[in-house]
C-alpha cells in the first residue's frame, strides 16, 4: 500500500508537468488545427526565463510568473509573425513551427550557453515528508498542486467565461462563432498566449526539478505529443486525463522493469491509434 | 525537354535545369582537377544528403504526407551498416544489401500503425517513432555505444585511408544519381501518379476505387527503403554513429533541404541538400550560430517563397510567359507544393 501510494505520488508529479505542456499544445490544435511543433521550446524557455529572474531577484513566486509571462509573450508573438501569415496554409504553418524549434534552441544556446545550469530549490521547498516510511520531496508535493490549481483554473476559465465558452465554442465550429461576429483572430492569439504561457509554467515550475540544459524542448516534445495523442487533439481534460495515466504508467513500469519506461509509453500511445486513432476524449479521427 | 522548358518558362527557366546539368557533368572531373580532401568530403555530404531528400520528397512533395520521423530510416541505414560491420565484421555491400531490408520492414510496421492517423496527427505520431527509436539506440548502450557513438570501419578498403577520397566521391555520386533516375521513373509510373492523385484530393482518390492506405504504405516503404541507402552511404562516409542521427535535428535537416530546394520536383531537395552542406560548412566558418541564420532563412522562405528555389524558378517563367502572350493561356499549374490534408 504504501509503496503504491509513493509510485503514484511520483507518476502525479510527472503526469502534472507534461499535462501543462500537453493542454497547451491540444488547445492550439483543437481551436487553430496548428501543430505547435516549437511548443517544446517554450517550456525550455519557461525554465531559462525563470532561472533568470530568479538568479537575479532571489523571489521564487516572481520567477514562476515571469517566466510563464516570457512563454504567453512568445505564444502571442509566434501567432501574429509566424502563424497568422500563414492563414488557411495548415501544413505550411506546421512547417514553420518545426523551423521555429531551430532558432530557439540556438538563441538559447547563444544567450545561456551549451551546459547545463543549476537551479536550487527554493528554501520553503526544500526538504521530504514521509510517505508510509518512505521520503518524498516536499518540492515534488508543489508541482502536483500547481498543476491540479492551473487545471481548475483554466477549467473554469474555459467553462464559466465568456471568453472560455468563446475558444471552446471556436473549438467546436470556428465558422459559426466568427458569423456571430466575433474577432477569432485575437482569440487566436488570446489561445497561442495562453498555450505558451501554460508550457512556460510547466518550465518554469521543472526548473528546480530537472535544472535548465538546452535538450529541455526535444525532450518534453516527446512525452507532450503522447499525451495530446492519448488524451485527444483540442480536449483539455482529455490531457489531464492522459497526462495522469502516462505519468503513472511511467512511474510504476519505471519502478518494477525499468528497461521498459520508455517502450510502454510509445506503446500505450500505438494501442490507443489502434483502438480510438481520435484519443481517449477527442470527438473525430485524425 | 530542355526546349519546351525554355519555351514556358523564359531564360530562366531554361537556364537553370541547364545550368544544373552542366555541373553535374563538370562534377566527375572535380576529384581530377583537384584533389582537395576537404572539398571532397563537402561534396560526399552532400550526395549522400541529396538522395535523403529524395526520399523525403517522395512523402511530402508527391504523397503529401508530412513526416517528422524520416530520420529514423537514414538512420537505420546508419546503424545496420555501423552495427553489421562491428558485430558481424560485414562489409559495405552486405550492408548495402541488408538495410533496404530492415528499412522495408521498419517501414512496414511503424506504416500500418502510424498511417491510420492522417495529417497533422501522422507528423507527431512519425515524430514520436522515430525519437523512440533514438532513445533506444542511446540506451541500448552496451550494443550501441549510447550517446558516445560507435567507429568502426564500413567504408570498403579501398575507399578507406589517409589518403584521398575520390573513390567515396564517385560512389556517392553514382548514388545520387542513380536514385534521382529511379525515382524520376516510379514516380511517373502509375504508382506515382497515384500517390500525386492521393496528394492532390485523397477522398477522391479514394471514391475511385483506389487503395489509399496500401499506397501511402507503398509511398513510406520507398521513401524508408532509398533514406536507408543514403543513411549506409553517411556510415561509409563518417564510418561513426550516434544516436541523434534518429533524432528530430536530422530530420529539421532533411526538412530544410526540402524547402530551401522547392517541394515535390525531386531536383529541388536534392539541389537543397547541397547548398544547405554547402553554405553550412562556409558559414560556419564566419559565425558559430549559423544555423540560428538558417532558421530564419527557412522562416523566411515559408512565409515568402513556399515553392522553394524550384518555385522561384518558375515563377519567373511564368510572369516572362504571360508577358509575352498577352491571351495568357497561364499553361503551367501553380507551383509544385504539397497540399495540407
Amino acid at each position: 500500500m504504501g509503496l503504491i501510494t509513493w509510485l503514484a505520488l511520483q507518476g502525479l508529479t510527472v503526469g502534472l508537468l507534461w499535462f501543462l505542456i500537453a493542454s497547451g499544445l491540444s488547445l492550439i490544435f483543437g481551436l487553430m488545427n496548428v501543430l505547435n511543433f516549437a511548443h517544446g521550446a517554450l517550456y525550455m524557455l519557461g525554465t531559462y526565463g525563470a532561472l533568470t529572474i530568479y538568479m537575479a531577484t532571489g523571489n521564487f513566486v516572481l520567477a514562476l510568473a515571469g517566466g510563464t509571462l516570457v512563454g504567453a509573450v512568445l505564444g502571442a508573438l509566434i501567432e501574429l509573425l509566424a502563424i497568422r501569415p500563414l492563414y488557411g496554409r495548415q501544413l505550411f504553418q506546421v512547417l514553420m513551427t518545426m523551423g521555429l524549434i531551430l532558432v530557439f534552441d540556438e538563441a538559447v544556446e547563444a544567450i545561456w550557453g551549451p551546459y547545463p545550469l543549476p537551479f536550487a530549490v527554493p528554501a520553503a521547498l526544500q526538504g521530504t515528508f514521509t510517505v508510509f516510511d518512505r521520503p518524498f520531496p516536499v518540492y515534488r508535493l508543489f508541482i502536483i498542486g500547481v498543476g491540479l490549481t492551473v487545471w481548475l483554473l483554466v477549467h473554469l476559465f474555459l467553462t464559466r467565461s465568456r471568453l472560455g465558452i468563446i475558444v471552446r465554442a471556436g473549438v467546436e465550429d470556428r465558422e459559426m462563432v466568427q458569423a456571430l461576429g466575433i474577432d477569432i483572430r485575437k482569440v487566436f492569439t488570446g489561445v497561442f498566449a495562453l498555450g505558451g504561457a501554460l508550457a512556460a509554467l510547466g518550465g518554469a515550475v521543472a526548473g528546480p526539478f530537472e535544472g535548465a540544459h538546452t535538450t529541455l524542448a526535444a525532450e518534453n516534445l516527446l512525452p507532450a505529443f503522447i499525451v495530446v495523442v492519448v488524451g485527444g487533439l483540442g480536449s483539455f481534460t482529455g490531457s489531464l486525463l492522459a497526462a495522469i495515466l502516462v505519468g503513472l504508467t511511467q512511474a510504476f513500469v519505471g519502478y518494477y522493469a525499468p528497461q521498459f519506461a520508455l517502450a510502454v509509453n510509445i506503446a500505450l500511445m500505438a494501442v490507443v491509434l489502434v483502438l480510438r486513432p481520435q484519443g481517449l476524449l477527442g470527438r473525430q479521427g485524425g | 525537354m530542355l526546349l519546351r522548358r525554355a519555351k514556358e518558362g523564359g531564360w530562366l527557366g531554361a537556364a537553370a535545369p541547364a545550368a544544373v546539368i552542366l555541373v553535374l557533368a563538370l562534377l566527375p572531373f572535380m576529384p581530377v582537377v583537384g584533389e582537395n580532401r576537404y572539398l571532397l568530403s563537402l561534396l560526399i555530404g552532400a550526395f549522400v544528403f541529396a538522395v535523403f531528400a529524395m526520399s523525403f520528397d517522395v512523402l511530402l512533395g508527391y504523397t503529401g504526407i508530412v513526416s517528422f520521423g524520416h530520420a529514423l530510416f537514414f538512420g537505420t541505414g546508419t546503424y545496420t551498416a555501423i552495427l553489421l560491420a562491428k558485430y558481424a565484421g560485414a562489409g559495405f555491400w552486405t550492408a548495402l544489401t541488408a538495410a533496404p531490408l530492415v528499412a522495408a520492414l521498419l517501414a512496414l510496421a511503424v506504416g500500418s500503425l502510424s498511417l491510420r492517423v492522417k495529417g497533422v496527427y501522422f507528423a507527431m505520431v512519425s515524430m514520436a517513432f522515430a525519437e523512440f527509436f533514438r532513445v533506444v539506440a542511446e540506451k541500448a548502450s552496451p550494443i550501441t555505444g549510447g550517446s558516445d557513438g560507435l567507429a568502426v570501419q564500413v567504408a570498403p578498403d579501398w575507399a578507406y585511408g589517409p589518403r584521398n577520397r575520390v573513390e567515396l566521391y564517385f560512389l556517392t555520386l553514382a548514388l545520387a544519381v542513380v536514385t534521382y533516375l529511379v525515382l524520376r521513373r516510379v514516380l511517373a509510373s502509375p504508382f506515382g501518379r497515384t500517390l500525386v492523385a492521393i496528394r492532390e484530393n485523397e477522398q477522391r482518390a479514394a471514391a475511385v476505387g483506389y487503395n489509399v492506405f496500401a499506397f501511402k504504405l507503398g509511398a513510406l516503404v520507398l521513401a524508408g527503403v532509398v533514406a536507408s541507402l543514403a543513411g549506409v552511404m553517411y556510415a561509409a562516409t563518417e564510418n561513426f554513429v550516434v544516436p541523434s542521427v534518429l533524432g528530430v535535428d536530422t530530420t529539421i535537416q532533411v526538412l530544410l533541404m526540402s524547402i530551401i530546394g522547392g517541394v515535390g520536383t525531386l531536383g529541388g531537395p536534392a539541389l537543397g541538400a547541397g547548398i544547405i552542406r554547402l553554405a553550412g560548412t562556409l558559414l560556419s566558418s564566419y559565425t558559430e550560430r549559423w544555423r540560428l541564420a538558417l532558421g530564419v532563412l527557412y522562416a523566411l522562405l515559408v512565409l515568402f517563397l513556399p515553392g522553394g528555389l524550384a518555385g522561384l524558378a518558375r515563377a519567373f517563367g511564368r510572369r516572362r510567359a504571360a508577358r509575352r502572350s498577352a491571351a495568357g493561356e497561364g499553361g503551367v499549374v501553380a507551383g509544385g507544393t504539397a497540399r495540407a490534408s
